[in-house]
């Protein structure tokens, strides 16, 4: 690819460059250097311009001599602003990186959100599945370069799209690679310590064996045999690091297929004492024929089962709260699509094993009952319904601002004697609402303070407050004073009106602690009301 | 290798600095950055380390503007001197088109003077490069301390030792105080670019 | 090593094929790089702030350690380098024996997208230049 371009002139086009490197190539000012710190001094030109001039190899030097070795520089130092254009690349390492991805890991929540742009799609209309096995093969390449809960959740999702695609329910080869690719997944989220370290690579080539099948290539069916045996030997783990929450499936399926297979062979072998643990069901994907007896296999089974049911209890209110709460959605349809397949699970094997059985399934127990009051009591909070059935509201700023009404000690207009004083001042000493300095405060109040002595509440004073949220809060010049007390922590606010009752209907939605003086917002069809209670208005 | 692109009309020269460790190649090259006052020249690039040494290496791009229509850019590079950086040293030096071998005058340097030489000779036959048909020029530099208690090497000395094959220009220098700095740089920039646009551009007659 | 000279319209087929494959993903910006440090093309978002001189000296001297690294534990090469960062990180790439194919994007873009379209691209750009032999 050697191309000549010939410049017409030769000679004068070195001659023109040699001109401009005598042009450019000189010092604008003369500078020392810190031969140890290689610190940059300017220096003060020298009357001799001797070092000006080219020094050509002269063998006379040394006879010249000594030469000035250390000229002390006059001027100040300049080199703060020398350094500060050198480009200088420190070779420390930033922990800072590290933390950062850790705080990824740790907020789960926050996946739906990057989880839209690593894999391009458009959920509305149906992609095309050659599209949808690059997207996953781009996930397992990412994966195998870092595997997060992230990529993971991506991937699992792009995964049940596939499975949803008529394409590949078409075949059930297709099919059983897939349901196998997801499982190999959920193991990598739910048991990493379990997955060989071959797993990223055998996903990436099961993904191009089925991308082979569904592109209509001619796919051996032998193939196809050690892909699912590939995938398979991924998934199998031994019983000791299952614990009672995790999903068993996984194992339980395996040893349904293989029960399946076998059953009449391990009906023979009756007499066999078994072992209880399922270690047989790792040989029994391979290797020889399972040693326990059937009666066993279905006791362990049953066992198995009741178990899975459990699982698929807890993890329904999970599913509940998650899809009431807003950013949630993809956790909700993945828990959503864990609870359908475990039940799936369970409804095959009992058909398959237990058929004409009752097979006691047990209802929720009462640890799952607390976790359905618990997320229950978290819906209260987060979920729809508002703690109050009616507030009082007032106009601040252009926001509606709403007060409980057992809060509310005192709404009404300043005595004109302390009104400028009420004004300006950083905190209102209740013995300034007197309307005249004889005045009572007894009976002025409702709520918590009311039928206090006067001795009390003259001593009592609570903060005004003049900012809510990033609102500055102007006091018009004829104002209300508005007091919240609870009991315990009390504010006033100054009000350009009177509060006003109003009814919060049963379909409000609420979402509780915003901050900024703010308990939480209500609301109601549209209109939102942000309330503030004395212990909210503390915290500004 | 100098890159020269024909779309964009642009010439790209490689310059490095060559020498023993703590000669004073990023010396030479923090001179010419701090105290050329011009367009001309670019950000340069130190990577830090712990110490004063260069681990990896320095960079300092010149452009000389456009000559004929061609922009002409000169990008100075020093090596790690140490022994131990060879693997880098190696590494800079690919594609290089002009160097600046600097030699270090203190007596109690002489062997690491000649041992750097030779190293740079091997590394350029590693790239298929000649040494005798590439812009060298040598500096010797810490010129300053002849004369001074320091032990120095005489200039026959380091001529006998270092160019008594190549028979290149040699300069002088103090380059902490920017004596023989710019003289080296320009010397070697007329003679880099004068050897890769007759080798690229140029017709050959 | 020998010289390369670029010819316009080689340069130009390679800055449409990373444009197409690699800017119109997403990614930031894409550098093609010599081993010496050289900036062959640049695409994509022409960042003021980044400087790429020293990114490409830089990267060729990293990409070139790395490789020694890979030399020095008996690997001919690694196939995949790539740094990520909080938001943005950077995949280099060998284009035949003398260029490098640097890669920067956000955290919009997933590495697999870039490793599977710079795979791509790789086979491409070395057509284009003849150094696929």
């Amino acid at each position: 690819m050697k191309e000549k371009n010939t410049i017409p002139e030769p000679e004068i086009f070195t001659a023109e460059i040699e001109d401009t490197i005598d042009d450019l190539f000189k010092p604008s000012k003369k500078i020392e250097i810190d031969p140890l710190t290689q610190e940059i001094k300017e220096v003060q030109a020298e009357p001799e311009g001797a070092q000006e001039s080219p020094l050509e190899l002269d063998l006379k030097v040394e006879e010249q001599g000594p030469p000035p070795v250390e000229v002390e520089a006059e001027a100040a130092p300049v080199e703060d602003e020398k350094q500060e254009t050198l480009l200088e690349l420190d070779l420390e390492l930033e922990l800072e990186e590290q933390q950062g991805q850790g705080a990824d890991q740790a907020e789960p929540q926050k996946q739906p959100e990057s989880a839209a742009g690593q894999a391009p799609k458009a959920p509305d209309e149906p992609q095309d599945i050659g599209k949808r096995l690059e997207q996953l093969n781009q996930q397992l390449f990412t994966i195998e370069w870092e595997v997060t809960e992230t990529q993971i959740h991506q991937t699992l999702d792009l995964l049940a799209e596939l499975l949803a695609a008529p394409e590949v329910n078409a075949q059930a080869r297709t099919h059983s690679i897939i349901e196998l690719m997801k499982r190999v997944l959920q193991n990598m989220q739910f048991h990493p310590e379990t997955v060989p370290a071959t797993a990223p690579s055998v996903l990436k080539k099961s993904t191009s064996h089925l991308t082979d099948i569904l592109t209509g290539k001619d796919v051996q069916e032998e193939d196809t045999e050690d892909i699912l045996l590939e995938l398979k030997a991924l998934i199998e783990k031994p019983e000791e690091t299952v614990t009672e929450a995790e999903p068993l499936f996984l194992d339980q399926e395996a040893l349904m297929e293989d029960q399946g297979d076998k059953k009449t062979e391990e009906e023979s072998r009756l007499e066999e004492p078994g072992p209880q643990g399922p270690a047989p069901e790792k040989e029994s994907l391979h290797g020889p024929a399972p040693v326990f007896p059937a009666e066993e296999g279905l006791r362990v089974l049953e066992a198995h089962l009741i178990e899975l049911n459990r699982c698929v209890n807890r993890i329904e209110p999970l599913e509940k709260l998650l899809s009431k709460t807003h950013g949630m959605e993809k956790l909700y349809r993945f828990q959503h699509d864990i609870r359908r397949t475990l039940e799936d699970q369970i409804l095959e094997l009992s058909n398959c094993f237990f058929k004409g059985r009752e097979l006691e399934l047990p209802k929720p127990s009462r640890s799952e009952k607390d976790s359905q009051d618990y997320i229950n009591s978290i819906s209260d909070k987060t979920g729809a319904s508002c703690p109050w059935k009616e507030l009082l509201t007032v106009n601040i700023e252009g926001m509606e601002i709403g007060f409980p009404n057992d809060q509310l000690v005192y709404a009404s207009a300043p005595p004109w004697l302390s009104k400028s004083a009420i004004r300006k001042g950083e905190s209102l000493t209740l013995a300034r609402l007197k309307a005249w300095p004889w005045s009572k405060l007894k009976g002025l109040f409702k709520g918590a303070l009311a039928g206090m002595d006067d001795s009390v509440l003259s001593a009592m004073s609570f903060p005004v407050i003049r900012r809510l949220g990033d609102q500055e809060l102007k006091v018009p010049s004829s104002f209300t004073v508005i007091i919240l007390y609870d009991g315990e922590n009390g504010a006033a606010l100054l009000t350009g009106e009177p509060p006003l009752p109003i009814k919060i209907p049963e379909d409000a939605e609420y979402t509780p602690e915003m901050g900024g003086g703010f308990e939480g917002q209500v609301n109601t069809n549209g209109n939102i009301i942000k309330v503030a209670t004395a212990s909210s208005l503390n915290q500004v | 290798m100098a890159l020269i692109d024909l779309s964009k009309r642009e010439v790209h020269c490689k310059i490095v600095y060559y020498g023993p460790g703590r000669c004073g190649k990023t010396t030479n090259l923090l001179y010419i950055y701090n105290s050329m006052n011009s367009n001309a020249k670019g950000k340069m690039l130190t990577i830090e380390t712990k110490g004063d040494r260069t681990l990896f290496f320095d960079l300092l791009p010149l452009n000389l503007g456009k000559i004929k229509d061609f922009d002409i850019r000169i990008q100075l590079y020093t090596v790690p001197g140490q022994a131990i950086y060879e693997a880098t040293r190696k590494l800079v030096l690919k594609g290089v088109d002009g160097l600046v071998f600097v030699a270090d005058s203190l007596r109690v340097r002489r062997q690491k003077n000649i041992e750097s030489l030779k190293d740079l000779k091997k590394n350029l036959v590693d790239y298929n490069l000649d040494i005798e048909t590439l812009p060298v020029v040598l500096q010797y530099n810490k010129r300053d301390l002849a004369g001074s208690p320091i032990p120095t090497l005489s200039l026959e000395e380091l001529e006998e030792d270092l160019n008594s094959d190549l028979g290149v220009k040699a300069f002088q220098a103090a380059a902490t105080k920017g004596v023989g700095v710019f003289e080296t740089l320009k010397d070697i920039s007329k003679k880099t670019v004068r050897y890769v646009a007759t080798k690229h551009l140029v017709k050959p007659k | 090593m020998a010289d390369i000279i670029l010819t316009g319209p080689a340069l130009e087929q390679a800055r449409t094929q990373i444009d197409e494959s690699l800017v119109q993903a997403g990614v930031h910006t894409v550098l093609l790089i010599d081993h010496a440090g050289n900036v062959v093309a640049s695409c994509g978002k022409n960042r003021k702030d980044l400087d790429m001189t020293s990114l490409a000296a830089l990267a060729a001297a990293n990409f070139g350690a790395t490789s020694q690294m890979a030399r020095i534990i008996g690997e001919d090469d690694f196939s995949l380098l790539f740094h990520k960062g909080k938001k943005d990180s950077i995949h280099f790439a060998k284009i035949g024996r003398e260029m490098i194919l640097i890669t920067i994007f956000g955290d919009e873009v997933s590495l697999g997208l870039v490793r599977l379209r710079v795979a791509e691209l790789t086979s491409n750009i070395e057509k284009i230049f003849g150094l696929d032999n």
